[in-house]
Parts: structure tokens; sequence; C-alpha cells
């Protein structure tokens, strides 16, 4: 029961992120949508690592499948890492739109259209 | 593993961070929206505290609320006209994108509440059962299949493992998943280059135009 709890929380997160993503002009709320999105499938991902049956499916503790056992909450780790590189230099790239195009609207940046 | 206070208490938690996450993406400022995607990266951090995922939930708290709420937040302070953004135009786009993203959620919700979750001490179907957990394993040494005869309950020790979870994951990723440490570490400095790079740049060049301007 926790399991589709917090499943379904997740993907509450992943919609209202798409949605974000696809209503905003925004670029920091368009990015925060992204983060959003992220956030939703590290929670998926760590509470299936959390509740699932694959980890538990071996019936000794060895060297190979101990390492097994918490592979979910490592993926956890890595996925927020690149997602928070990811966002750092966005925000670079919001501070250089702000500075020579004075706009922060995704529509305004037409130049490599046609 | 399950108990009615962890649900009800991880549903109040969830419906907390829905109205956040639901207030950061109809808000048109964006220092409030800010502060609200804190809210909602907190409820998060929550239910990996509630899940015994103890080193993730920090790990959520220091780098999406510590850096990354507070890096958007400078950086809506730091742009011109950033502060207000314009707010999603009422139109056929609007209504697309809401039928969407509803339809997304229903349709995840549906599969989530159709589908039997499975746990180890729930399968009933004794041929799973036999092939899971009678305890079948490949002798190495002899190459051989054979069985267990461990004393030991190995849901209690993995359960174990779960609760007391930082020094297996410090162990995993200093042995086995060390050179995906190394090249997260490398993604992560790449980015940090580019993004100096990139504001450095802007710097320069206001500068340069201050000079012309005088």
């Amino acid at each position: 029961m926790t399991l589709e709890i917090i499943l379904i929380f997740s993907s509450a997160l992943l919609s209202i992120g798409i949605f974000g993503l696809l209503t905003r002009k925004n670029i920091v709320i368009t990015l925060m949508s992204l983060e959003l999105i992220f956030n939703s499938v590290v929670l998926s991902v760590v509470a299936f690592n959390r509740y699932s049956l694959s980890s538990s499916v071996f019936n000794e503790i060895t060297v190979d499948n101990f390492f097994g056992i918490l592979s979910g909450n490592i993926l956890g780790i890595f996925i927020i890492c690149v997602a928070a590189g990811e966002t750092a230099l966005a925000l670079a790239m919001v501070l250089a739109l702000g500075k020579f195009k004075s706009t922060v609207e995704l529509s305004d940046l037409s130049e490599m259209k046609n | 593993m399950d108990n009615s206070l962890l649900n009800i208490f991880i549903i109040f938690v969830s419906l907390i961070g829905i109205a956040s996450a639901i207030y950061v993406v109809a808000q048109t400022n964006v220092f409030r929206a800010a502060i609200a995607l804190a809210l909602s990266f907190m409820t998060v951090a929550v239910v990996f505290f509630a899940i015994n995922a103890e080193f993730l939930g920090s790990v959520q708290i220091l780098v999406y609320i510590g850096a990354v709420s507070v890096l958007m937040a400078f950086s809506v302070l730091l742009v011109k006209d950033l502060q207000t953004a314009s707010s999603s135009t009422m139109g056929i786009k609007y209504i697309l994108s809401s039928v969407t993203s509803l339809l997304i959620f229903i349709v995840l919700v549906f599969v989530i509440v159709g589908t039997d979750w499975k746990k180890t001490h729930e399968i009933s179907d004794p041929m799973i059962n036999e092939i899971l957990f009678d305890k079948y394993v490949i002798d190495e040494e002899n190459r051989v299949i054979t069985t267990v005869s461990s004393e030991t309950d190995l849901d209690e020790v993995r359960d174990g493992l779960i609760n007391d979870s930082i020094i297996p994951i410090g162990s995993m990723l200093s042995s086995k998943y060390f050179i995906s440490l190394q090249i997260i570490g490398l993604i992560i400095v790449a980015c940090v280059i580019g993004s100096i790079a990139v504001t450095k740049n802007t710097i320069e060049n206001e500068e340069e135009g201050d000079a012309e301007a005088i």
C-alpha cells in the first residue's frame, strides 16, 4: 500500500511538471517544472528499490547481490547529481540571456528559426 | 512493513507536496515559485526519510533545497524583469496541455492501482516460490546447483541492510560504482566550468560596454 501511495505522489508530480513545461514560457519556471519531473523519477526509483521484489530473490547475501540491494539509491544519487549540474548550467545561460537579450521568455528566443 | 500510520503520514505529506507543486506552475511571481519549489522538495525528502532512505533524504535537502532552490532564487534577484513572469494564456494550447497532463496522471494511476505489486513474503504461487526462494544457488567451485541450508532469515538481513543504508551505500560508491562516481564528478566539473565560462563572458562584455559608454 505504501508503494502505491508513493507512486501516485510521484506520478502527480510528473504530470504537474509536464503541465508546467507545456504551458509556461518563463525560462526559470520551465526549469522548475523540469526539476519536479526529475524529483518524481528519483522518488519512484527509491520507492521501487525499497518495496519491490527484485533485490531479494537471492537466497544468499554474497558480495555480488549485496551490491544489488541498494542499487536504486545509487541511481537516485546519480540522477540528483546530473540534475544539479544541469540546473547550474541552465541558470548561467539564464543570466547571460538576461544580460544580452533582456528577455526571459522562451518565445522570444527564435533566432535559429528558419 | 505496511503500517497504516506511515501511510497516513505519507498521504498527508504528499498532499502538501502536490499543492506546492501546483503553486509553482501556477504562480506569476518567480521568487514565490522558487520558495514553493523548496517546500515541494522538502516533502519529497520527508518521504525519503519515511521509507528508510536517509542518505538520499539528506542529499535531497543539501542539493535540491540548499543549492538548486537558492540558486533559482538568486538568479531571480540577479536578472532584471525576471521577478514577474507572464501568466500562461488561456487558449487552445492551455486546454490541450491540461488535458494531456491529466490524461498522463489518470493512466499512471490506473496502472499503479491495477498492478499487483508483489512483495517477497506475499507470493502465493508455490512454483514461483520454489524457483525464487527455495534456496538454490550455483556452487562456484563445483559448478553444481546446491541447496543452501541457511539458518538466518534472509528477509531480516535484507531489511537490516535497508534500514542501515548509509554504510552499504558508502561501500558501494567506493567499490563497485567507483567509475560511475568519477564520471559523475567529471560531469559536474564540466557543468561548473561551462557555467563559469558563460557568465564570465557576460561580465566581460558588460565591462567593455561600460568602457565604450564612457
